[in-house]
């Protein structure tokens, strides 16, 4: 989903939604086998490794309760990442005050790159792979989001509570730190 | 290495190498990339990222349906108040768990002969129950307020329209699972309500609310209340006869 057929997108799941809320319980199977491994994958990127199932069937539970609260020409995946974005966070601060009793706040919460479950195939995909990890922490969910999820710089603006601007810099920022190391 | 001096190119390069772009916008970057040289080297890089995309971990669709489904808040969202925007995220406290009892067994006050019985089954149709977490919230309906837009207003839009009145809380009766006096849960996202803490009302509220309720049934204070039915407004009284 990019912006490429937002009206398509939008307009189905906006459908579902409609059908769900009035009783089609086919409508909640047909949205979550749309959304649910993308937002799995992008929890998982952020960090999250045992409790990947956890995170994406809350996230799906919360959105579900709050369809008041969503607009029915938006991204409902951009929806859903922000909303799994948010619970890894807090699930994140959580257990950072088990450990100390110093508030985390959202910029300092570690969301650890560490993608090597990825099988490194060759020399090139290792490179790339070190030159993301180099990337800061909001440089990188901005540049995958926008190169492996395809979102658009507004979508990436309202998952990362952001702006549309920044988003953009951020990218091109990522993508020159990343072609610098890889011609190192 | 150099960029290219197109920021709008470079900006659709992820998505003409994802394959979203439009035909006659593809067209257009693929004109671009035949003598740009270093768009070309972008392009290569981003399909290389492309292909370290993770493959998603497993999810269990069916459990998160299930949960969705069986799930007492689903489609009892908290309003809100401001018009809110996508990606506004609700509140991280938990909603409060509602239950909206429909059907049931029939109050005892409504057995007593086929006049108070009608009678009974005239107010029971201007009274919703909301069972809230353990406790039970017996809304009067006096205007023309529905069931439905009680139910997806909630006990608070109702006090702030003033077309209804809370009249007493109660412990729930029944089970844990929403069945409530013989009732039977209704899991509908139609029927979906959406309500704020019990704790908000007053003293003097949750007294005023007992005080009217006493005087519609006659049952003491220490009387427990009992699981008044949710009725649709039917002219049709239960076994057939019609309401006065």
């Amino acid at each position: 989903m990019t912006d490429a057929e937002p009206d398509d997108d939008a307009a189905l799941d906006a459908s579902l939604i409609s059908r769900w809320r009035e009783g089609d319980e086919r409508a909640a199977t047909t949205l979550v086998a749309r959304h649910a491994a993308a937002v799995a994958r992008f929890v998982q990127r952020l960090g999250v490794r045992d409790e990947v199932d956890d995170v994406v069937q809350d996230t799906f539970v919360r959105a579900f309760g709050a369809l008041d609260g969503f607009r029915a020409d938006a991204a409902l995946r951009t929806w859903l990442f922000t909303i799994a974005r948010r619970l890894v966070i807090d699930r994140q601060r959580s257990r950072a005050r088990q450990g100390a009793a110093v508030e985390v706040q959202e910029q300092d919460v570690a969301t650890e790159y560490d993608a090597l479950d990825v099988l490194m195939a060759d020399e090139t995909s290792r490179r790339i792979h070190e030159a993301l990890g180099r990337l800061s922490r909001m440089q990188r969910e901005v540049f995958l989001l926008r190169v492996q999820d395809g979102r658009s710089y507004r979508d990436i603006a309202e998952i990362l509570g952001s702006t549309e601007g920044a988003a953009r810099v951020h990218y091109h920022n990522a993508m020159r730190a990343v072609k610098e190391y890889l011609h190192e | 290495m150099s960029d290219c001096r197109s920021i709008e190119m470079q900006d659709r390069l992820p998505d003409f190498a994802s394959g979203t772009l439009p035909a006659a916008e593809r067209s257009r970057v693929a004109a671009h990339l035949a003598t740009c040289a270093a768009c070309a080297d972008d392009l290569a890089l981003l399909r290389a990222v492309r292909a370290l995309r993770p493959s998603a971990p497993v999810v269990d669709e069916a459990a998160i349906v299930r949960r969705l489904v069986q799930s007492p808040v689903v489609g009892m969202a908290p309003r809100a108040t401001d018009g809110a925007l996508p990606g506004r995220m609700p509140d991280a406290a938990p909603v409060p768990r509602l239950r909206v009892v429909v059907g049931g067994a029939t109050a005892p006050s409504m057995r007593a002969g086929t006049r108070r019985r009608l009678s009974s089954w005239r107010i029971a149709a201007a009274i919703g129950v909301l069972a809230v977490g353990g406790m039970s919230a017996v809304i009067a309906r006096s205007g023309g307020l529905g069931l439905r837009e009680a139910a997806e207003g909630g006990v608070a839009a109702l006090r702030d329209t003033g077309s209804a009145t809370v009249v007493a809380l109660a412990p729930a009766v029944g089970d844990s699972q929403g069945a409530s006096a013989g009732g039977a849960t209704l899991p509908h996202p139609g029927a979906a309500v959406s309500y704020g803490d019990l704790g908000d009302y007053s003293a003097e509220e949750l007294a005023l609310m007992l005080e009217r309720l006493e005087r519609w049934d006659g049952a003491a204070a220490e009387d427990p209340l009992p699981g008044v039915p949710l009725l649709p407004t039917s002219t049709t009284a239960p076994g057939g006869g019609e309401l006065e």
